[in-house]
């Protein structure tokens, strides 16, 4: 994605490489990992790329819906029958011959544009960048560009997108040659995704989204326990997960959002019960997870059963 | 006594101000939580990704 001339995109690349390469120093993410994971919440770079490029896949994704729905065509076929080059028409260029048209077809009818660019063309376009209407539909698409260039999922709770500014990429996006636009269109749609890092905390994850929602109100603010998935074999664990972190009330401990036993809280029961109905871990924890998202288990009472002598 | 136009405005422009604090304070807190949440949930497939999805940037 760097290759394509994309000034914003390749700015908050260069800026996750190099945060990245602080810990591994180019070397695998994997070597590093002991030393990135020390670094908490936001300020973690893993959080931070991972979100970027989720921020990048999903407003990729939207693109070809966003210029459908504003009626803008970018199919090679009519480019050509436009006049446009691809390899050095922008995509502000395309916006604007087709409101051009579009105009000039509602006041003369359903005449097919002239398939050449004449001087009128030129002026048409100058014109058109210039319009009220022009400036207001490529205003309008920005917009577009700019919400759909946000994280969502597990990584949707992040307001900003991190090492980059969501409406200056949209407004270099709309300026980039549409070959280099198409491009990174395509390479962001491709290969590994950011969506499919940590899936399984989407449960907790949007659970806690929920609690949290409920407590903005005119309560004093309160922030939800850690919440957080029961071990799975090879996952890192830290033992931080039942620890709030410096000025953080913790909050109260029933009716986890999303109703999933946390691992900290809840490690010591899944253990217990693992021994004592004789399944292995990994068993106890699907049903005792299962259980908890019917709302069959009580999750305090849960937590109290590790606590509790044999 | 009733309090001026002048003090209303005022104190309903602290409160305001409090109500946005607090509503980023929360917002932060969250995001932080999550972040955690994320990094603790990180297996070394879940790294692979990412290495994969660096290389995806740097192409």
């Amino acid at each position: 994605m760097k290759a394509f001339n994309i000034a914003s995109l390749n700015k908050g690349i260069e800026q996750a490489q190099a945060e990245i390469n602080k810990y591994t120093a180019g070397g695998p993410i994997t070597a590093a990992w002991t030393k990135m994971k020390k670094l908490v919440g936001i300020d973690n770079p893993i959080v931070k790329v991972t979100t970027f490029a989720d921020a990048l896949e999903r407003g990729f994704a939207q693109i070809p819906r966003i210029l459908k729905n504003n009626g803008i065509d970018t199919s090679k076929k009519t480019l050509a029958d436009q006049g446009l080059n691809p390899e050095n028409a922008t995509l502000r260029d395309v916006i604007v011959k087709q409101l051009m048209n579009k105009n000039a077809n509602e006041a003369q009818g359903d005449r097919p544009p002239p398939p050449t660019i004449s001087s009128k063309d030129i002026e048409d376009t100058h014109k058109a960048n210039t319009d009220p209407k022009g400036q207001a539909k490529i205003k309008a698409i920005i917009a577009q560009l700019t919400k759909a260039l946000s994280p969502g999922g597990i990584f949707g709770i992040f307001k900003k997108v991190p090492y980059v500014d969501s409406a200056a990429l949209a407004n270099d996006l709309i300026n980039a040659p549409l070959q280099d636009f198409v491009q990174v269109v395509q390479t962001a749609g491709s290969g590994a995704k950011a969506a499919e890092v940590a899936t399984d905390m989407k449960g907790a994850i949007t659970g806690q989204g929920g609690a949290e929602t409920k407590g903005t109100g005119k309560e004093a603010p309160t922030v939800p326990g850690s919440q957080t998935q029961p071990s799975a074999p090879g996952k890192p664990t830290t033992a931080t997960a039942d620890t709030a972190p410096t000025g953080q009330v913790p909050a109260p401990a029933d009716k986890r959002g999303g109703g999933e036993p946390a691992k900290g809280r809840h490690a010591p029961a899944i253990s217990k019960i693992s021994k004592e109905s004789g399944v292995d871990e990994e068993t106890a924890t699907k049903l005792i997870r299962h259980m908890a998202k019917l709302g069959l288990v009580d999750l305090d009472k849960l937590a109290q059963h590790g606590t509790q002598a044999k | 006594m009733a309090r001026s136009l002048k003090e209303r405005y005022e104190t309903r422009r602290v409160q305001l101000v409090q109500e946005r604090v607090k509503k980023v304070d929360q917002q932060l807190l969250l995001e932080q939580k999550t972040a955690d949440l994320i990094v603790e949930a990180m297996s070394e497939e879940d790294l692979d990704k990412v290495t994969a999805i660096i290389q995806k940037l740097e192409r």
